[in-house]
């Protein structure tokens, strides 16, 4: 997340990477006095998915956020009028509206790095290599295909490009009631 | 969570103005349209009707006007056309261009020496055919699957709803101003009561929206959480509306002079009333994830 703000130059009030902080469970007495508890906390690092099905692309009324040849969903400046209908529909909160520059501003997947044979400056970033970058199928055959856990919506919606490696403490259904406990730490 | 919606709401206030005038400023020019077409009015009413006009058109106008100053980038707006088929709000502003383009040319072409009478019923036909479309469009504007917050049908009708409440108020008001002596019968009656019947579809509408919030959540809230205060909103929406709609139906059922400053009165009750339901709309934005 700060390597993307250092290298896309990002002010404070925008970020292109968000972490959210999922979390549950309660602490309960049993009949003999002992505490238990079902707790969990996880982490989910998320940014555009440069969808399949971009909702953002599909509502943009000038078609400035638009999916390129390569995949990346992006935004054109020479279009974009800065109504801020991608913000709203898009599920995984990636398009930010940029009210000083007055139009969208969203991760664009640094292809320029990608252009370039280097992986996204996050990827690169990351210090426990939990972020990889590369063609789906790629990372499919790796990693697998989840797309979805808690608290990120149904993945056919937009159909993100997206592998996720489940938490060891993930909710599964059936299990205990989570939510997201850093809301305000999102921008 | 209820500031981040009042935040959002506040951020989006021009929009909150726009969707708030245009709907009931276009029905409102769609009736006089129909009244100066098909009413048989005389020669000198239809004048001054047409004179009038410019009311509600106006106030479709300054809706527009306003969502346009919410654009960051409003040079690049043209492009928005691009959209039209594909993105609803494209749609809705190129119905509105359409619609507010043709208003404002048959407004002037009313000054003619000698309008053709043919041409500008033809042309009013029109202006109420693109009118309807315009209102439709606005109500569907953001028709996006993701946004579980406003992907119901409450949100289309409540739009289209509001329409009904506030549009017949300001043609009634545009006719008071031509001195139209009709609406002291049969017409200005029946847009009183059209006002007031939608008035109530709009307020059973909104309650039965505000008992099925509860089921609109994603994983990080839910929409009780985010417009608790909706059900206060419906009472104020009903309690300015309804008292906008008496104020103006008291002189009509009683044959009495109908004043201006009332009348006046009466449509801007009714549009605050709007108004608070409008904020709440953008207020209750919720996505299907994050």
């Amino acid at each position: 997340m700060m390597a993307c703000k250092d290298y896309h130059d990002l002010p404070s009030s925008i970020s292109y990477r968000q972490i959210y902080e999922y979390t549950g469970g309660t602490w309960q007495k049993d009949e003999k006095g002992v505490w238990e508890n079902d707790c969990f906390s996880y982490y989910v690092s998320v940014s555009c998915n440069h969808c399949v099905q971009p909702e953002c692309v599909q509502v943009c009324p000038t078609g400035a956020m638009h999916k390129d040849d390569e995949g990346f969903v992006s935004v054109n400046s020479e279009r974009c009028i800065g109504c801020g209908y991608c913000a709203f529909a898009c599920p995984y909160k990636a398009p930010k509206v940029d009210r000083k520059k007055g139009q969208s501003a969203k991760c664009d997947g640094c292809k320029d790095r990608v252009m370039e044979d280097l992986v996204p400056i996050c990827v690169e970033a990351c210090p426990l290599r939990a972020l990889d970058f590369d063609k789906i199928d790629a990372l499919s055959t790796q990693y697998g295909i989840l797309a979805q856990i808690p608290p990120l919506p149904d993945s056919n919606e937009t159909i993100p490009n997206l592998v996720i490696t489940e938490p060891k403490h993930c909710v599964r259904p059936g299990g205990p009631d989570g939510s997201v406990a850093n809301y305000h730490e999102i921008v | 969570m209820m500031s981040l919606g009042l935040q959002t709401a506040f951020h989006e206030i021009t929009l909150v103005l726009f969707t708030t005038l245009a709907p009931s400023g276009a029905l409102g020019l769609v009736v006089v349209a129909g009244v100066v077409a098909f009413s048989g009015i005389d020669v000198f009413e239809r004048k001054r009707v047409n004179k009038f006009l410019v009311l509600p058109l106006a106030i479709s106008m300054v809706g527009l006007v306003a969502s346009a100053t919410h654009l960051g980038t409003p040079a690049n707006a043209l492009y928005v056309f691009t959209g039209v088929g594909r993105s609803p709000l494209s749609n809705e502003v190129f119905a509105a261009v359409v619609f507010l383009m043709l208003s404002g040319l048959y407004w002037l072409y009313s000054f003619a020496r000698r309008p053709k009478r043919m041409l500008q019923n033809v042309w009013l036909g029109l202006i109420m055919v693109t009118g309807l479309i315009f209102i439709g469009t606005i109500a569907f504007a953001y028709n996006s699957h993701t946004i579980i917050a406003w992907n119901t049908p409450y949100i289309p009708l409540n739009l289209a709803l509001n329409a009904l409440v506030g549009g017949p108020l300001i043609a009634l008001l545009t006719l008071q101003l031509a001195r139209i002596d009709l609406i002291k019968g049969v017409m200005g009656k029946s847009l009183c009561l059209v006002s007031a019947v939608a008035l109530i579809a709009n307020t059973t509408s909104i309650s039965l929206q505000n008992s099925d919030l509860g089921m609109i959540a994603n994983e990080v809230t839910s929409l009780p959480e985010v417009v608790p205060y909706y059900w206060i909103v419906m009472l104020a929406f009903f309690i300015l509306s309804a008292g906008g709609i008496v104020l103006f139906a008291r002189p009509v059922f009683r044959g009495t002079k109908l004043k201006l400053p009332v009348s006046i009165a009466a449509c801007s009750l009714v549009l605050v009333g709007i108004f608070l339901t409008r904020f709440s709309f953008y207020a209750m934005h919720l996505t299907s994830g994050l």
